[in-house]
C-alpha cells in the first residue's frame, strides 16, 4: 500500500511511531537498547529518524515492546488489552462553573421510536457504496446474575459507579433519571443493552480530536458537521443515543472505510454523560472517557484498538467486516416509560424504524432499497426474538406499494385496480439564497416533485394521509389531508421531493438543500425555522406553506375524479328527489307482528321442530295470527308447509278454536313451537331451509 | 324474515368486494365503483361492448371456518338480473385462508338495468355436499345505466318537445306525463311549454322558489299514483301467496304498501290489495290510500306547510317595505 493513499490516517514513519510506542510503554531509549540488544545510540537514531532497522531488528523491538511484529512493520498502533483500558473523568472547571448534564439530551423526547429515528437517520446519511443499501441491526440484551456481572467487570463498573451515585441528585433532571436507573438495578438486578449497528456505512473515521466523525460523536456535544445537503449526519441526533440510556452511557466499536493509524476494525470508545459532581473531595465537570490513556496529554483518554475478546465481552464484537458503526447504549429505556420488558422494547422498535422509515426500506426496478433494518432480542445469550428483517409491505401495504410501483416506473393516471398508483407533479417554487449571487451560474427557479396516491383497504386504522420526504425517504412528516370531497376514496398518498424523485438535476439538490434548511433540529416538518430566514430572501417560508398546500391540493384533485357533472336532460334535481326508486336502508318501525327469532332443528323423524318468538306492536285489540312455516326456494315464491297437529303456545298467547294463536293484551313478545308434517314437504327436510311467518289470522275476533 | 338451516352456518362475516373492472378487455376507471354503496356504475362506457368482467374477492373469517363441521368449502360469484331472469355462477379460486378471488362476465345480451353480485359459500356438511354456508353481506350491483356508483335512482325524466312527439302529440298541452311502460317508467316534461324549465330548474326569486316547490310536489303525487296503478294491475295472488311483480313494479309497491295498510306486512297487505280489486269493491277506501300514500311520497304536506309560511312571510314584507 502506498503512502498518502490512506487518507487522513496516512502511516506514520517508524521514528514517529516507535517514539510515541516508548511513551505509551513508558520504556526508556536505554531500556529497549538493552532489550534489542544495540547501542542507545542506535535506538536514538531510529527515534530522530536518521535511521531505519532492518527488518529481524524490527522483530525484536516489536517482542520487547510486547506489540505483533505486523504492528511494527506497518507502523501501527496496537491492539489495546483489557488491562489498559480506564475511565478518565473530566477534571470540573477552576471557576466553579457546573453543568446541569448535556443540553442536546434534553431536545429529545426520550423515547425509542424517537432513538430507532434518530439512529437509523444517521446510519442513512453515512451510507459508504452508494449502489449498496445501509444494513441496520438492532439486538436488545438483557442481562441478569452472571451474564450481568461479567459484563459490568468488562465495563470497568467499579470505577464509575461511585461517579454515578454521586452524580445522582435527585433535584437534577439528569439526576432523578440516574437516581431511578441505579436503583432499578439494585432492585432487580437486571439491565438492557441496546446495540444498534450500520453496515456499509461509513465508520467513524478521522483523528481522536480535532475534526472528523470519530471526534463529532465521542468528543462534541452540539456541533452536527453537516456535509452538503445530507441531513445533519450525527448532529444532534447523536444525543438521542445517550438520552436512551439511564446512565448517560454508551459505548462503539467501529470499522473505519478507511485507515486511521493504519487500522480499520475494531476501533472502540466510550462515553459517560454526567451532570458536574464531587467525588472524595475532588470535582468532576461530569463526562468522562473510556479507553487508553492518551501520554501525550493530559487527563485523557483515547479510542483504542481492540481485540476480539474486549470486543465480544462488551457485546460489541461486530458480525462481519463490511464498514460501519455500533453503538451499545447501556441501561436502555424509553424515556416515556411506557415500556419497560424487552419484548415491549423490541416492539416499540420495530414499530419505530417500520413507522419511519418503510420508504427507505422499499426496493424497485429502478433502484434498490436504501436501508435493510432488522431486530432481534436476547436474554443471558438465549433468543428471545430471533433476528428478523423488517418488510415494509407488511407494516404500510399502500404506501410501500405506491413507492415501489414509482420506483418500477409502473405508475398511471387514473386507477382501474384498488393496487394502482397515480402520480402527479407538485411544484416547490425555491427562493433566492441571500448574499452575493456565484457569477453566472444559473439557479433553478422551482422543482417539481411527484406525488404518489393509492387507494388503501377498509381495514387501515390511519387512512387519508400524506408522507412528505427528502432523499433518504425517511418520512419527514405524516398529515392527515383536510377539506376531501365527500364519498371519496379512502387512500394514502406520498410527497418525493428533492433527490427522491430520481433526479439528480440541480433543481433536486437546490430543492433538496432548500427543504433540509427547512427541517427543524428533529427532521419533523418543513416549517419556518431560522436557519431557513439566515439562508434564504424574504418569502421562502411562503414557499414551503405554498407547496404543503399545493401537495394536498393535488390530493384533492386526484381524487375528484368521479364528481358528478350535471346533465342537462335528466330532469330537474328538485323532482329526481321526490321520486327516488330504492325502498329506504332501514326500515320504519313496523305496524305489524314479526318473527323476533326462530330456533330450530329436524327431528329423526325428518320434521321441522321450530320454536319463534314473535315480536307485536301496540295495538288495542290482542293480535290473532295464523303462523306459517315455509321452505326457503332459491326463486319465486317459497312453498308453504302444513303444521302437524296443534301449535303449542309457549308464552303470552293461547290457541283459538281455529287453531290460530291469540296473544295476549298488551303483550309485546310471544312464544310458541310447531312440528311440520312431514308428508306436506316438497324434499326432505334435513335438505331444506325453513322460515316462519306470522300473518293475522282470517278470523273475526270473539 | 329469519331463516333456519338443518346444520350449523358461518357465524362471522362473508365480504365481497369488486376490486377491477374490464371493459372488452380494456381497465376501466375506479371512479366509477362505489366502495360505501356496493355499486358499479356502467353508464360511462362510451363503447358498443360485448363483455365486462368484473374482479370480485371474498374474505371469510378463517378461523371459523377451519374449525367448523365444514368439508371442502368453495366459493362461487353469483350474478343475478331480475329483468332478464338470467342467472350465472362463476367459482372463484382459493387464494389462501379465507380468502378468494376470480371473475364474473356480463354479457351485453344478456343484461338489462342493473344486475346483481352474490358470493355464497359451499361446502360439504355431514356428508352432503354443496350446502350453502355463508353468503355475502353486502352484495353488489352492477347499473349499466347509472352515471354515478350509487345506488339511489329515481324515476327517469326527459324533456321534450310533445307538439313534435310521435306519442305525445295527443298530449301536446300538457305540461307532463308519466308513460308507466313495463321495462321502466319515464317522466316526460313538456319543453314546448314556455318558461316550465326556467321555473322547475331555476330559482333565482323567492316566489319562484315557492312555485317550483309547489309544482314539483304536485308533479311527484301524480306520478306516485299513475305508477301505483300501474304496478298493482300486475301483481296477482296464487291460493294465499302474493305474487311480486318484481322490477319497478315491485319497488313501487314496496314503498307505498306500508302506508296503505300499516299494521300488515307487505306480503298480507299485496295480498289484501289484490283481494279488493279483484272483488270489485267501490274503491273509495282504496283511493284515499293511495292519495295518502302519494301525499307523503311527494311530501305534499311539508311543502304546503311551507308554502302557507312562505306566503305569510312575503305578505308581512310588502306591508312593512
Amino acid at each position: 500500500m502506498q503512502r498518502g493513499e490512506r487518507g487522513m490516517g496516512a502511516v506514520q514513519d517508524f521514528a514517529g511511531w516507535l517514539g510515541g510506542m516508548l511513551r505509551q510503554r513508558d520504556m526508556s531509549q536505554k531500556e529497549l537498547a538493552q532489550l534489542v540488544d544495540v547501542t542507545p545510540a542506535a535506538v536514538n537514531a531510529w527515534v530522530n529518524d536518521r535511521s531505519v532497522p532492518r527488518y529481524q531488528k524490527i522483530a525484536a523491538i516489536a517482542e520487547a515492546l510486547g506489540v505483533a511484529v505486523e504492528d511494527a512493520v506497518s507502523r501501527r498502533p496496537p491492539e489495546s488489552t483489557r488491562s489498559e483500558l480506564e475511565w478518565i473523568f473530566q477534571k470540573a472547571p477552576e471557576d466553579g462553573s457546573r453543568n446541569g448534564g448535556n443540553a442536546a439530551a434534553y431536545a429529545f423526547a426520550a423515547n425509542l421510536e424517537v432513538l430507532a429515528r434518530e439512529a437509523t437517520q444517521n446510519s442513512l446519511d453515512e451510507q459508504y457504496q452508494q449502489n449498496q443499501p445501509v444494513t441496520s441491526r438492532y439486538e436488545l440484551h438483557e442481562l441478569t446474575a452472571r451474564h450481568l456481572r461479567e459484563f459490568l467487570a468488562a465495563l470497568r463498573w467499579d470505577s464509575i459507579e461511585g461517579h454515578l451515585r454521586k452524580a445522582a441528585d435527585p433535584q437534577q433532571k439528569a439526576g432523578r433519571v440516574l437516581v431511578d436507573g441505579l436503583n432499578d438495578l439494585d432492585r432487580t438486578g437486571r439491565l438492557v443493552l441496546l446495540r444498534i449497528d450500520d453496515y456499509n456505512a461509513s465508520g467513524l473515521t478521522g483523528p481522536d480530536y480535532d475534526d472528523g466523525r470519530f471526534a463529532r460523536v465521542v468528543r462534541r456535544t452540539l456541533d452536527s458537521g453537516k456535509i452538503g445537503a445530507q441531513g445533519g449526519s450525527y448532529g444532534l441526533g447523536k444525543a438521542a443515543l445517550w438520552a436512551a440510556s439511564r446512565f448517560g452511557l454508551v459505548l462503539v466499536n467501529s470499522t473505519l472505510s478507511e485507515d486511521q493509524e493504519g487500522r480499520r476494525e475494531r476501533r472502540m470508545a466510550g462515553r459517560l454523560e454526567l451532570p458536574w459532581h464531587a467525588l472524595n473531595g475532588e470535582e468532576f465537570a461530569g463526562p468522562a472517557w473510556f479507553g487508553t490513556t492518551d501520554r501525550g496529554r493530559n487527563n485523557s483518554a483515547r479510542s483504542w484498538w481492540a481485540d476480539r475478546a474486549t470486543a465480544e465481552s462488551l457485546y460489541l464484537e461486530r458480525s462481519d467486516p463490511s464498514p460501519g458503526t455500533s453503538f451499545l447504549v447501556i441501561g436502555a429505556h424509553d424515556g416515556s416509560g411506557d415500556t419497560e420488558e424487552l419484548e415491549e422494547m423490541h416492539e416499540q422498535l420495530t414499530a419505530g424504524i417500520a413507522k419511519n422509515f418503510w420508504a427507505s426500506m422499499v426496493g424497485g426496478q429502478r433502484s434498490g432499497p436504501m436501508l435493510r433494518a432488522s431486530i432481534a432480542a436476547w436474554r443471558n445469550g438465549e433468543v428471545v426474538r430471533p433476528e428478523r428483517y423488517i418488510d415494509p409491505h407488511v407494516y404500510e401495504p399502500a404506501r410501500s406499494r405506491a413507492v415501489k410501483a414509482f420506483l418500477d416506473g409502473r405508475t398511471t393516471t387514473e386507477l382501474t385496480s384498488r393496487d394502482d398508483v397515480l402520480q402527479a407533479v407538485v411544484s416547490l417554487k425555491l427562493p433566492a439564497r441571500k448574499g452575493p449571487k456565484a457569477g453566472g451560474e444559473q439557479r433553478p427557479e422551482s422543482h417539481e416533485a411527484v406525488l404518489l396516491v393509492t387507494p388503501t383497504g377498509e381495514d387501515d386504522p390511519k387512512p387519508d394521509h400524506i408522507s412528505f420526504m427528502r432523499a433518504n425517504r425517511m418520512v419527514v412528516k405524516n398529515k392527515r389531508v383536510n377539506d376531501l370531497p365527500l364519498g371519496h376514496r379512502r387512500f394514502q398518498a406520498v410527497l418525493l421531493t428533492g433527490l427522491a424523485t430520481g433526479n439528480s438535476a440541480s433543481d433536486a439538490r437546490e430543492a433538496e438543500q432548500f427543504l433540509r434548511t427547512a427541517e427543524p433540529p428533529e427532521h419533523n416538518d418543513w416549517t419556518s425555522t431560522e436557519d431557513l430566514t439566515a439562508t434564504y430572501v424574504r418569502g421562502a417560508r411562503q414557499c414551503i406553506l405554498d407547496f404543503k398546500r399545493s401537495a394536498e391540493q393535488a390530493v384533492r384533485d386526484l381524487l375528484k375524479g368521479q364528481e358528478e357533472e350535471t346533465d342537462a336532460d335528466e330532469g330537474p334535481q328538485i323532482l329526481k328527489e321526490l321520486l327516488t326508486l330504492d325502498a329506504p336502508k332501514k326500515p320504519r318501525t313496523q305496524g305489524f307482528p314479526v318473527v323476533h327469532a326462530v330456533e330450530g332443528n329436524v327431528s329423526d323423524g325428518g320434521a321441522w321442530r321450530v320454536r319463534v318468538t314473535v315480536k307485536l306492536p301496540e295495538r288495542v285489540d290482542p293480535w290473532v295470527l295464523s303462523p306459517v312455516a315455509r321452505f326457503v326456494v332459491r326463486s319465486g315464491g317459497n312453498i308453504p308447509v302444513r303444521w302437524a297437529g296443534a301449535l303449542v303456545p309457549e308464552r303470552d298467547c293461547e290457541l283459538t278454536k281455529n287453531g290460530n294463536l291469540r296473544f295476549r293484551d298488551g303483550a309485546r313478545r310471544g312464544v310458541f313451537r310447531g312440528v311440520t308434517d312431514v308428508s306436506s314437504h316438497p324434499v326432505a327436510a334435513n335438505m331444506s331451509c325453513i322460515e316462519v311467518d306470522v300473518p293475522r289470522a282470517k278470523e273475526i275476533v270473539e | 324474515m329469519k331463516t333456519v338451516f338443518p346444520y350449523p352456518i358461518l357465524v362471522g362475516g362473508v365480504r365481497l368486494k369488486a376490486d377491477a373492472v374490464w371493459v372488452d378487455n380494456i381497465p376501466f376507471s375506479l371512479n366509477f365503483l362505489g366502495d360505501h354503496e356496493h355499486v358499479i356504475a356502467l353508464h360511462a362506457i362510451k363503447r358498443d361492448w360485448d363483455e365486462i368482467r368484473v374482479g370480485v374477492s371474498v374474505v371469510v373469517d378463517a378461523e371459523e371456518m377451519n374449525t367448523g363441521i365444514w368439508e371442502s368449502p368453495k366459493c362461487i360469484a353469483y350474478v343475478r338480473n331480475r329483468k332478464t331472469n338470467m342467472r350465472m355462477a362463476f367459482p372463484l379460486r382459493n387464494e389462501d385462508d379465507g380468502n378468494w378471488v376470480g371473475e364474473v362476465e356480463l354479457r351485453r345480451g344478456e343484461h338489462v338495468g342493473r344486475c346483481e353480485i352474490d358470493a355464497w359459500i359451499v361446502a360439504e356438511v355431514e356428508g352432503v355436499e354443496g350446502r350453502l354456508i355463508g353468503r355475502a353481506e353486502n352484495r353488489w350491483i352492477a347499473d349499466f345505466e347509472a352515471k354515478q356508483p350509487t345506488r339511489q335512482r329515481s324515476v327517469k325524466m326527459v324533456w321534450k318537445d310533445f307538439p313534435d312527439h310521435p306519442y305525445l302529440k295527443d298530449f301536446r298541452a300538457d305540461p307532463w306525463m308519466l308513460h308507466a311502460d313495463s321495462g321502466e317508467p319515464v317522466l316526460y316534461l313538456n319543453s314546448s311549454i314556455e318558461g316550465l324549465r326556467a321555473v322547475l330548474e331555476n330559482s333565482s326569486s323567492a316566489e319562484r322558489k315557492l312555485v317550483r316547490e309547489v309544482m314539483a310536489t304536485q308533479i311527484a303525487s301524480e306520478a306516485w299514483t299513475a305508477m301505483f296503478n300501474a304496478a298493482l294491475y300486475v301483481s296477482s295472488v296464487e291460493g294465499e301467496e302474493p305474487v311480486w311483480p318484481g322490477g319497478w313494479h315491485e319497488e313501487v309497491l314496496r314503498q307505498m304498501l306500508p302506508d296503505f295498510f300499516p299494521d300488515m306486512s307487505p306480503d298480507e297487505a299485496l295480498v289484501e290489495l289484490v283481494g279488493r280489486r279483484v272483488k270489485g269493491e267501490s274503491g273509495s277506501d282504496l283511493h284515499a290510500r293511495l292519495m295518502h300514500s302519494a301525499t307523503l311520497h311527494s311530501k305534499k304536506q311539508k311543502s304546503v306547510a311551507s308554502t302557507v309560511r312562505t306566503l305569510a312571510r312575503m305578505a308581512d314584507e310588502m306591508d312593512n317595505s
